[in-house]
């Protein structure tokens, strides 16, 4: 087999098992070793892969689609492929009762071969085909209990936003089409225009979620939690950040910088609404915000690399903890009535879900960036590469890098907050001791990503901010020697810890007094628990939109039509009185001329009568007026 | 005879052709039309026999005795082809005769 078809195997096996899964009612039973068949077929290629390897066929003449896969792409591939085939695992159990099972996993595979076309196309077109493919099998996933109340238009939010992103993706690829500037992102050496580049960068931001397009992450919650841990960690997110990676070396500074305060503007506020939410899903979301704003700051300061390597991690630590969440979810639902997403009615979980709670523990403390965990290297690597940035810029630059870092101890604090409000402490609900346990084929997956979590498969150094995946995916990744940032986030990452556990420890007055609380009534409180509000934002926009087309209709048909009405009448009037011109002025003289003809006529027609003496009358009075004229003139 | 005499000639030549005009006009009866052409053919006979007075060769009155036997032979055919017109169709009057000939 030549390379070439090895990658399709790798990009179209997920699909095809989807379809077939869909079309024979088989399920994960086919998609997972369709995905395990595309995981191992892109790990054999990681290893045989020299630098790059591309492929283009002409399409139209002048426009080629080309895939272009370098190690970044393919690492890339092996973490999404790893990640969906651990989340398949676990949907088998937890999808098992649904009667649309078959349909959710034919979406996955659809979805999952998207994501994989997304990361091999080289050509932007070709990239913006991936990138709507994986948008629409998003919206199918998200949307996927269709007959709820509520998820259909959760569901269409979620994409119009997504296709209010795109469209700047779109104009931003026209642009640079009509600038005439190469459209393989590998063959873009020369810096972009100012313009293109911000639009393609908000394009990527739609997809990563960034303010203001990160309301839709929050919509996207009403999708199955399986599916939005592929959503947040690997498939549809990374996308986004996948796309400023492979084009910061092109985007001219002043996007750069641009890029920079948005990542560290979301991060923060994503950061701070997720700390007083009560829907687990909610801080999940709000957590995944945040560290994408991490990711994009990176971009934004230069560290492409750092962001990369966050994004391979955080894929595994955020699936880990959706997938624990989704567990909760399962057993909240198995046991009570109660609300199964809400952690007011939580609590003392440690007992009841031991693997859920190791595995939850270990992702949470990755993403709090902990050090010997995942997320500590790479999110240190960012802030370190912000700290440089802000001493290259210096002044408010440094506001930036101060930002991320007092967001860590936020990231702590959230994280901290709510793994002892769920697992800790009393049980604020009576579960019925019912048939939940854990199920094998939920606690697999969670260990293998809690395991994936640590630093031991990164590096064997923990605080060192070189890995081996970096260097398997060619970046030389020695850059992030910070002096004393880890240091710093490490105590910010501590205070955020000790400040959670002082506040949320067993038996304190909040966390007794926790499943009383309500959500905030204070305006700022609303604000921040509500995410800025930008859900309800999206809503009134679309109002205002609908309320646009209801005012051009209006107008349409008051000023447009009335207008036709009176051109019509208008002209009826018109022909009305031309008429009338026509009868009288025009006809008026034929006639006239045709009755004094008649008239003559018929005066004349004596001269020729069928009396022949009148005949001979006129006759001699004719010679007479002859001779007469001859005689006297 | 004095020149004044002399125009009562073209008087009674006038009155003549007059008559005859008349005669044609008014009446409906073929054999007063004959009569009326004849009357008009003797004026214009009057009229040139009052003008050879002045032409020694006298060849206007010769030419007024050449044009009464003319038309006597034309009053001869004339009175023969109304006659024949009213054996065969019984007509007499001007307005009613249709067609002469070939029946």
């Amino acid at each position: 087999m030549n390379d070439l078809m090895v990658l399709l195997v790798v990009l179209f096996s997920p699909f095809v098992a989807g379809v077939i899964s869909y079309a024979f009612r088989m399920g994960a039973r086919i998609v997972m070793p369709g995905v395990g068949i595309s995981l191992v077929l892109s790990i054999y290629l990681l290893t045989q892969l020299g630098d790059s390897i591309s492929y283009s066929w002409v399409w139209i003449e002048g426009l080629s689609f080309s895939l272009f896969i370098d190690r970044t792409a393919l690492g890339l591939v092996c973490v999404v492929n790893l990640v969906s085939l651990l989340v398949l695992l676990f949907s088998s159990k937890y999808m098992e009762a649904d009667s649309g099972k078959h349909r959710y996993f034919g979406f996955l595979g659809f979805f999952i071969s998207s994501m994989i076309g997304l990361l091999m196309a080289d050509h932007l077109i070709l990239l913006f085909l991936f990138w709507e493919l994986v948008g629409l099998a998003s919206y199918l996933l998200i949307g996927f209990w269709y007959n709820k109340d509520g998820i259909p238009s959760s569901a269409k939010m979620a994409f119009m936003v997504n296709r209010v992103a795109d469209a700047c993706l779109l104009a931003g690829i026209v642009m640079l089409f009509a600038l005439d500037l190469p459209l393989d992102l590998s063959s873009s050496f020369q810096s972009w225009p100012l313009f293109p580049a911000l639009l393609i960068t908000l394009g990527a931001f739609g997809k990563s979620a960034q303010f203001p397009f990160s309301g839709w992450l929050l919509k996207a919650m009403v999708g199955p939690t399986p599916v939005s841990a592929l959503i947040h960690a690997a498939t549809m997110v990374a996308a986004g950040v996948y796309l400023l990676i492979r084009i910061s070396d092109v985007l001219p500074d002043e996007v750069l910088i641009f890029i920079a305060i948005t990542g560290c503007t979301t991060s923060l506020y994503a950061a701070i609404c997720a700390v007083i939410q009560h829907d687990i899903k909610r801080i999940l979301a709000f957590s995944t915000i945040s560290q994408l704003g991490y990711m994009v700051l990176g971009v934004g300061v230069g560290a492409a690399s750092a962001s990369l390597f966050h994004l391979i991690t955080h894929a595994f630590f955020k699936a880990g903890l959706f997938l624990g969440a989704a567990a909760i979810i399962h057993f909240m639902h198995q046991t009570t009535a109660k609300d199964g997403q809400d952690m007011r009615y939580m609590g003392g979980l440690r007992s009841k879900l031991p693997w859920t709670f190791k595995a939850v523990l270990v992702c949470g403390l990755a993403l709090a960036g902990l050090p010997l965990f995942s997320g500590f290297l790479s999110k240190d690597a960012i802030l370190i590469a912000s700290w440089h940035f802000a001493l290259e810029l210096g002044s408010s630059a440094y506001l930036i890098a101060e930002l991320a870092i007092f967001t860590a101890l936020l990231t702590a604090f959230y994280v901290g907050r709510m793994v002892l409000l769920i697992f800790f402490g009393t049980a604020r609900t009576d579960y019925e001791v019912k048939p939940a346990r854990e199920y094998k084929r939920f606690y697999f997956p969670l260990i293998t990503l809690a395991l994936l979590s640590t630093w031991i498969f990164f590096t064997l150094n923990p605080f060192g901010h070189s890995s081996w995946v970096l260097q398997t995916m060619g970046y030389n990744s020695s850059a992030y020697k910070g002096d004393l940032i880890p240091f710093l986030s490490v105590l910010m990452v501590l205070t955020g810890l000790t400040l959670a556990y002082s506040f949320f420890k067993p038996n304190t007055k909040y966390s007794k007094e926790y499943q009383g609380i309500h959500n905030p009534t204070s305006r700022a409180g609303l604000l921040v628990f509500n995410g800025l509000y930008l859900e309800s934002i999206y809503a009134r926009l679309g109002d205002a939109v609908g309320w646009l087309a209801h005012a051009m209709k209006n107008i349409d048909l008051r000023v447009v039509d009335s207008l036709l009405h009176f051109v019509a009448i208008t002209s009826v009037v018109g022909s009305k009185i031309l008429a009338l011109f026509d009868r009288f002025v025009i006809d008026g003289p034929v006639n006239f001329v045709a009755h004094l003809s008649s008239y003559l006529g018929k005066r004349f027609a004596g001269l020729s009568s069928r009396d022949g003496q009148i005949q001979l009358i006129w006759l001699i009075l004719i010679v007479i007026l002859i001779l007469l004229g001859i005689v006297f003139f | 005879m004095s020149e004044w005499l002399a125009t009562y000639y073209l008087y009674l030549a006038a009155m003549l052709f007059s008559a005859g005009v008349y005669v044609v006009i008014t009446k409906k009866n073929l054999v007063f039309i004959l009569i009326g052409v004849e009357l008009m053919l003797n004026a214009g006979n009057i009229v040139f026999a009052f003008f050879s007075r002045f032409d020694a060769l006298m060849r206007g009155q010769i030419f007024a005795v050449f044009s009464i036997v003319l038309t006597v032979c034309e009053v001869a055919v004339a009175l023969a082809i109304l006659l024949n017109i009213y054996k065969k169709q019984k007509v007499s009057d001007f307005d009613e005769l249709r067609e002469v000939g070939n029946e």
